[in-house]
């Protein structure tokens, strides 16, 4: 009941007006409990007033002071004890008092006819409202004893069957008030308590709930920081342009460095340009037919987007050169990398373009490659004179002597030297500017091996060194010219390399049946080697291996990379083996069809 | 009648030294510096074929080769050049620098059918 009850008194502080919560503080700690009394104290202050009325009947006076005595005892009782501190089932000495209280009234006020008896209901709910049901039975023996207490009290009553009927049927009047009330009270107490539970669940939940949404709020603020980082870095790539598509290309993600490049704003690109749109459309037409052999006419962008993503899509991130036009439609060389975004099932959600303007170094590239094929063919112009001149001394009517003839070869053999460098250096320059190329057709590469030995026979003579060769007939599909060029380089050094007494050995064989898988061309021989560490060098354009300098054995260092150059134009490879002192084998394996 | 050739070559040595070749075989030569030279000169339109060297100052040789194919096209042309063969224009013979004597005969004999 207290529960209830200080619920009411909390709604009286909280909600009523500056009088009640006047009246509240006056109440002091226990304020419920004391407010219970006034309804009692209030009535029973009205009938004392009502017994100064003239005509009223006081029987008692003594009577009368006893019960009022008693009322402003319990009064007292219930402002000053400290109820909080003791159980609740002790509060039940206050309507105890005030039914002594009444039993006086009414003693003092006539006995059985007197009608402050009714009184006597206060206490009755009071008790009946406890939460135990002994409240019930107290009210019902306070009521019998209220009503028979003129016959306890004084001598003038005698114990008669109609005070006894009367005293009955009041106490059964009086319990089944009291239990009405206990039931109507125990009700509400119940109904009361599962509010006052839902009020703190809903409480609890509540609390719950501005957590969550503290913590969801940190952790958004902790991702949109997580991405205002991110995107800063990206946007700190100011030299790369990066862009981010979705699966059809569409652009998500364009960085400042992207801005920068084709000049578009970000606004104008994110959510309506596609990749392709940056792109020289004829260059991807071109690309598409190669990737997929198909050059029928475009009828979706997709693709367009398909021919630049296929080889990131395949698995296979590819980095190559493409053509960009940027808004003001100048044109720009940029080196793309596309690499495909997925989720965590595999899935392309799109793909991620990093594109740097290679624009100048191209030019650079492409500009040293024109020098070098100028030079080149500059250095060759006079050697035209120089060995056509001397064929007409050499061939001419006049009669020369020996001396003179030998003079004229010495001259021949060098400026042919001059001319075999100078054409090694142009080619050199065009595998290096990618305008390499091959002509493949149907070819024997035993007839290539004879013709190298046969033209390296009078260098092998004179430097001491035995030419041997293996080769039967072996078909294959080639350039001659160069798979000439390259076997002469691997010849030629050779003999350069292996020192007078020593031998080189050509060897060719064919691999499986009429060559179709391919075949092998060895060049050995048993020179002064190469160092394990420069093996891999070898190719290298202008590297020498040490044993060749220290030796001071002639060469520019380009005829292995030319000979590399060639075998990868055809699809080869090219393997070294060499121990120093002992000697040196070159294998050239080549497919029976060159790629492409 | 005496084939006649034409030959433009901007390099003097070179020139002379394809005059002394095709003269020694037989041949009457008109020899020019330039592709100007060569469409200016009267002779054009006498001369049974053209030995063109493909660098040259002002008009280069693809350009004189295409002015010629419409001027004289039944002109059979022979391509003389340090270039690369790859980059030779179309031509009924081609005589790479530095050549031989036996060069130059192959390729008049290619052009004209059978060396005299």
């Amino acid at each position: 009941m207290t529960e209830l009850w200080s619920n009411e008194r909390a709604d009286l502080v909280t909600m009523g007006s500056r009088y009640m919560r006047r009246l509240a503080r006056h109440l002091g700690p226990d304020g419920g409990v004391v407010e219970r009394q006034l309804p009692f104290v209030g009535v029973f202050l009205v009938a004392l007033l009502s017994l100064l009325i003239p005509g009223v009947l006081v029987a008692s006076q003594r009577d009368v002071v006893i019960a009022a005595l008693l009322t402003v005892a319990q009064l007292v009782l219930a402002r000053f004890l400290p109820w909080a501190r003791w159980p609740e089932g002790r509060q039940d000495i206050l309507p105890i008092i005030q039914l002594v209280a009444v039993a006086f009234l009414r003693a003092g006020t006539g006995g059985p006819g007197s009608p402050y008896t009714t009184i006597v209901f206060f206490p009755v709910i009071a008790l009946a409202s406890q939460r135990d049901r002994r409240g019930i039975w107290l009210a019902g023996l306070g009521v019998a004893g209220v009503v028979l207490s003129p016959v306890l009290l004084t001598s003038t009553f005698r114990l008669t069957v109609d005070t006894v009927v009367r005293t009955l049927f009041v106490s059964l009047v009086a319990l089944v008030v009291a239990a009405t009330v206990h039931e109507i009270t125990a009700r509400l107490r119940a109904r009361s308590n599962a509010l006052l539970s839902l009020q703190m669940d809903q409480a609890v939940l509540l609390d719950r709930a501005r957590a969550d949404a503290a913590s969801l709020a940190r952790v958004a603020d902790q991702r949109r920081a997580a991405r205002d980082a991110l995107v800063s870095v990206i946007d700190s790539a100011t030299e790369q342009a990066i862009i981010a598509t979705d699966a059809t290309g569409l652009v998500e993600v364009f960085n400042a460095g992207a801005e920068r490049l084709l000049g578009y704003g970000q606004g104008e690109v994110v959510g309506r340009l596609r990749l392709t749109d940056f792109h020289d459309r004829e260059e991807l037409e071109a690309r598409r037919t190669v990737l997929f052999a198909d050059d029928s006419p475009i009828d979706h962008p997709q693709t367009l987007v398909d021919a630049l993503v296929a080889p990131a899509l395949a698995g296979r991130p590819e980095v190559r050169d493409w053509t960009y036009v940027a808004r003001d439609g100048s044109r720009m060389t940029v080196r793309l990398a596309v690499t495909r975004r997925s989720e965590a099932d595999g899935t392309t959600t799109g793909y991620v373009v990093v594109a740097s303007d290679v624009t100048s170094e191209r030019e650079a590239s492409r500009l040293q490659d024109e020098f070098v094929s100028l030079v080149s063919h500059e250095l060759r112009t006079p050697l035209t004179s120089v060995l056509g001149y001397l064929e007409l001394l050499t061939d001419g009517t006049d009669p020369l002597t020996d001396e003179q003839r030998e003079y004229l070869t010495v001259i021949e053999r060098n400026a042919r030297r001059q001319l075999r460098l100078v054409g090694d250096l142009l080619l050199s320059a065009q595998v290096d500017a990618g305008r390499f190329s091959i002509s493949p057709q149907r070819m024997d590469l035993a007839d290539v091996v004879h013709a190298a030995v046969d033209a390296a026979k009078p260098v092998a003579d004179a430097a001491g060194v035995t030419l041997a060769v293996t080769a039967r007939e072996t078909p294959l599909n080639g350039d001659p010219v160069r798979l000439g060029q390259a076997v002469d380089n691997l010849v030629s050094n050779a003999i350069k390399f292996t020192p007078s007494g020593g031998t080189v050995w050509v060897g060719v064989t064919s691999r499986g049946p009429q060559g179709s898988e391919g075949a092998e061309v060895v060049v050995s021989d048993t020179g002064i080697g190469i160092p394990p560490d420069e093996l891999s060098h070898l190719t290298t354009r202008f590297f020498r291996a040490s044993t060749a300098t220290r030796r001071a054995i002639p060469g520019v260092g380009l005829g292995l990379s030319i000979t590399k150059a060639v075998v990868d134009a055809h699809g080869g490879s090219l393997s070294i083996t060499s121990t120093v002192g002992e000697g040196t084998a070159f294998t050239i394996s080549l497919p029976a069809t060159p790629p492409g | 009648m005496t084939p006649r050739v034409l030959i433009v070559d901007d390099e003097p040595d070179e020139l002379a030294l394809i005059t002394r070749h095709v003269r020694r075989l037989g041949h009457d030569v008109v020899a020019v510096k330039s592709a100007e030279e060569a469409l200016a000169s009267p002779e054009l339109d006498s001369v049974d074929v053209a030995i063109v060297d493909l660098r040259l100052p002002g008009m280069g040789g693809w350009e004189l080769i295409d002015v010629l194919r419409v001027r004289r096209p039944e002109l059979p042309v022979v391509v003389t050049s340090v270039l690369d063969a790859d980059d030779y224009p179309h031509v009924e013979a081609w005589l790479p620098k530095p050549f031989s004597g036996d060069g130059v005969q192959a390729a008049l004999a290619r052009v004209l059918g059978g060396a005299p």
